[in-house]
């Protein structure tokens, strides 16, 4: 089997650790990695499949002879260096925001719209992780049964933020049981103990743009601009996995057996709904696994049309790392790493 | 060969206010549709009023299509006639124009025999290099085209398939056995594309996907890949719109419907009518359970 090589920006954090491990455990097939970070990180070993690397300084020598950069190092980092990546011949698959609603980007879950891969012209943009396990779950019903509006409810975990945000949560949590009054760094308030709806920057519609990424990026990777939707985006004190609260609108009446059965088929979903025995997805145990898992599913007594749902993943793994590797998947096994260039 | 595509929309011909056809609409409804779900259209089919339309403005409309669409899509003339020697004139000309293939309805009123239906369609087959394919409908031609017709039309090199409108699911399965790997099944009714695609056939030439093409896309692309849950969840999800397309003769509720929605293809033309009050509500109140693939165009 052919190799290539990858290079990952953001190495260091948490999305880059991942990354690392995720390519190891998929067998992804590599012929040499390059682990990329700011100037502070340069120099640290990471392991990769037992073997130490050394993470250099990202610049823009770095991507030469690179064929695959996946970046999670922010927008700004993103912004200036994915450019340079793919003049240097690479393709980039982004996990910031940089890119997301770019029209000229395809923006890609792989189980709902993997054949907008095709259309990149270097960068492909991994979604926010809210988003993601919204779309893998959602996508497969509106299929049969076109879907009118959503409102959705996230409860989501400090590791979204960063290994910062984790610590904050861990050091406050054992502040707080010792009796020691708590200082936010990372968040505007305690987290420990508490709920912030309040995820990025608030906008002038009120929305933060946190809620308002999940209302464009599922209008776009699902190809429905006129889904309506309506999102409160809250961070909780869980350390790894999103939760969400979804009701959702069809068309049509759609029964939950109808909706169990058609999800239980889904790719990358798992259906976890036995409320008899309280079986229902929780962010303790959906943390490091590849699926999103789906419960709760219900009628919703006030709609016709309406159902009901509880949504979990892993924001590490399908929110983040898995779903960007799995587009340079669908990449390589499409031959659609360089488009316009000749296959190598 | 090219490929026609799954998903072919028997497209409605628009006029305007005084019943003279709409060549932009034309050509605006041809690009929505690709833009919707399908992959090809059938222009001057029945759906397109091929019985009221005169040969200058059959020609016109293959050639406007079919310049707007370009490589998007494929564009089937409908050059079939109930005289061999018209359809032959007319599918030599469409040829000409560039289409990309043809379709052929069963000669309609004079009812030929069997063998009569071989030599016609023959006939045309020869005088032409495009694919042609062979349209089966019984309830508007009298006279059915026999599976083993069919199957002895398959030798003939360009003759490609066959839209299948008879509802005959045991003649379609003999056609399919019977037929080479590449001799392809169209569905000829909306109501039918899911068991005749179960069966082994191709696709379907559409009526519904002027309103929900992209559904009925996924509803092939759920068979193609082996998810019948999903497929007949879409498919029992579309019936009454179905139902509802046809409560009068095709196509005055599909126009119908799509002036309602606010794509503007005119009126019928006489003998052709609007719905009646009670058939018009019908299509309204139907039309509120679904979504509408169809990007607007405006007027």
């Amino acid at each position: 089997m052919k190799g290539y090589k990858v290079a990952i920006v953001g190495a260091t954090g948490l999305v880059g650790q991942e990354f690392i491990k995720v390519l190891g455990q998929r067998n992804f097939p590599i012929s040499s990695i390059h682990l990329l970070a700011s100037d502070r990180s340069a120099g640290k070993k990471l392991f990769v499949n037992h073997q130490e690397i050394e993470v250099k300084e990202t610049t823009p020598e770095s991507f030469e002879g690179i064929d695959i950069a996946l970046f999670s190092a922010g927008a700004e980092i993103s912004r200036y260096f994915s450019p340079i990546a793919t003049q240097s011949g690479a393709a980039v698959v982004d996990n910031s925001s940089a890119f997301r609603m770019v029209s000229t980007v395809p923006l890609v879950v792989p189980e709902v719209n993997p054949e907008d891969i095709k259309w990149h012209k270097g960068i492909i943009a991994n979604p926010n992780c809210s988003t993601i396990q919204l779309v893998v779950a959602l996508y497969p019903l509106h299929k049969v049964n076109p879907i009118k509006r959503i409102v959705v409810d996230t409860y989501q975990a400090v590791s979204g933020t960063g290994s910062a945000a984790v610590d904050e949560l861990t050091t406050q949590t054992k502040q707080v049981l010792d009796g020691q009054s708590t200082t936010p760094h990372v968040y505007p308030h305690q987290i420990a103990f508490n709920v912030l709806p309040e995820i990025d920057v608030f906008l002038d519609n009120d929305y933060t743009k946190e809620e308002w990424k999940l209302v464009e990026e599922t209008r776009k990777i699902m190809h429905a601009d006129d889904i309506a939707i309506s999102a409160t985006c809250v961070r909780v004190p869980v350390l790894i996995g999103h939760s969400e609260a979804v009701n959702v609108e069809f068309y049509q009446p759609m029964s939950p057996d109808e909706a169990r059965r058609i999800l239980a088929q889904a790719p990358g979903v798992k259906v976890l709904d036995e409320p008899g025995v309280s079986l229902y997805p929780q962010p303790w145990s959906a943390a490091g696994s590849d699926e999103v898992f789906v419960g709760r599913i219900r009628r919703d007594t006030s709609h016709p049309c309406g159902l009901v749902m509880w949504i979990v993943a892993d924001n590490l793994r399908k929110g983040a790392a898995l779903n960007t590797v799995q587009i340079a998947e669908e990449m390589v096994n499409r031959e659609w790493v360089h488009p316009g260039r000749l296959k190598k | 060969m090219k490929k026609l595509g799954r998903l072919l929309t028997a497209m409605v011909t628009p006029f305007n206010d005084e019943g003279m056809v709409n060549y932009e609409q034309a050509k605006k409804l041809a690009l929505a549709l690709l833009n919707s779900g399908s992959e090809g259209l059938v222009v001057v089919g029945t759906t397109g009023e091929s019985p009221t339309l005169i040969r200058e403005e059959e020609l016109r409309l293959f050639a406007e299509v079919k310049s707007a669409v370009g490589k998007q899509g494929t564009v089937i003339a409908g050059t079939g006639s109930n005289s061999t020697a018209e359809a032959v004139e007319a599918t030599k000309q469409a040829e000409k124009i560039g289409v990309d293939a043809c379709l052929l309805v069963v000669p309609y009123y004079n009812k030929p025999t069997q063998e009569g239906l071989y030599q016609h369609f023959k006939t045309i087959a020869q005088v032409t290099n495009l694919p042609c394919i062979l349209y089966n409908v019984p309830s508007r031609t009298v006279t059915s085209l026999s599976a083993d017709t069919i199957i002895r039309l398959s030798h003939v090199d360009n003759i490609i398939g066959v839209k299948e409108a008879s509802g005959n699911l045991g003649q379609i399965s003999q056609i399919i056995s019977n037929t080479r790997e590449d001799f392809l099944v169209w569905s000829g009714n909306d109501s039918d594309t899911l068991h005749i695609l179960a069966l082994g056939g191709y696709g379907v030439i559409s009526v519904a996907s002027h309103l929900v093409g992209n559904q009925i896309k996924g509803m092939i692309d759920s068979i193609i890949n082996n998810k019948m849950d999903e497929a007949a969840s879409i498919h029992r999800r579309l019936m009454p719109l179905i139902n509802a397309l046809f409560v009068v003769s095709n196509p005055i509720p599909v126009k119908y419907a799509l002036n309602h929605i606010g794509f503007y293809v005119g009126k019928p033309r006489l003998p052709l009518t609007e719905p009646d009050e009670k058939s018009a509500a019908l299509i309204r109140d139907t039309l509120k359970n679904y979504k509408i693939d169809l990007p607007l165009s405006t007027k």
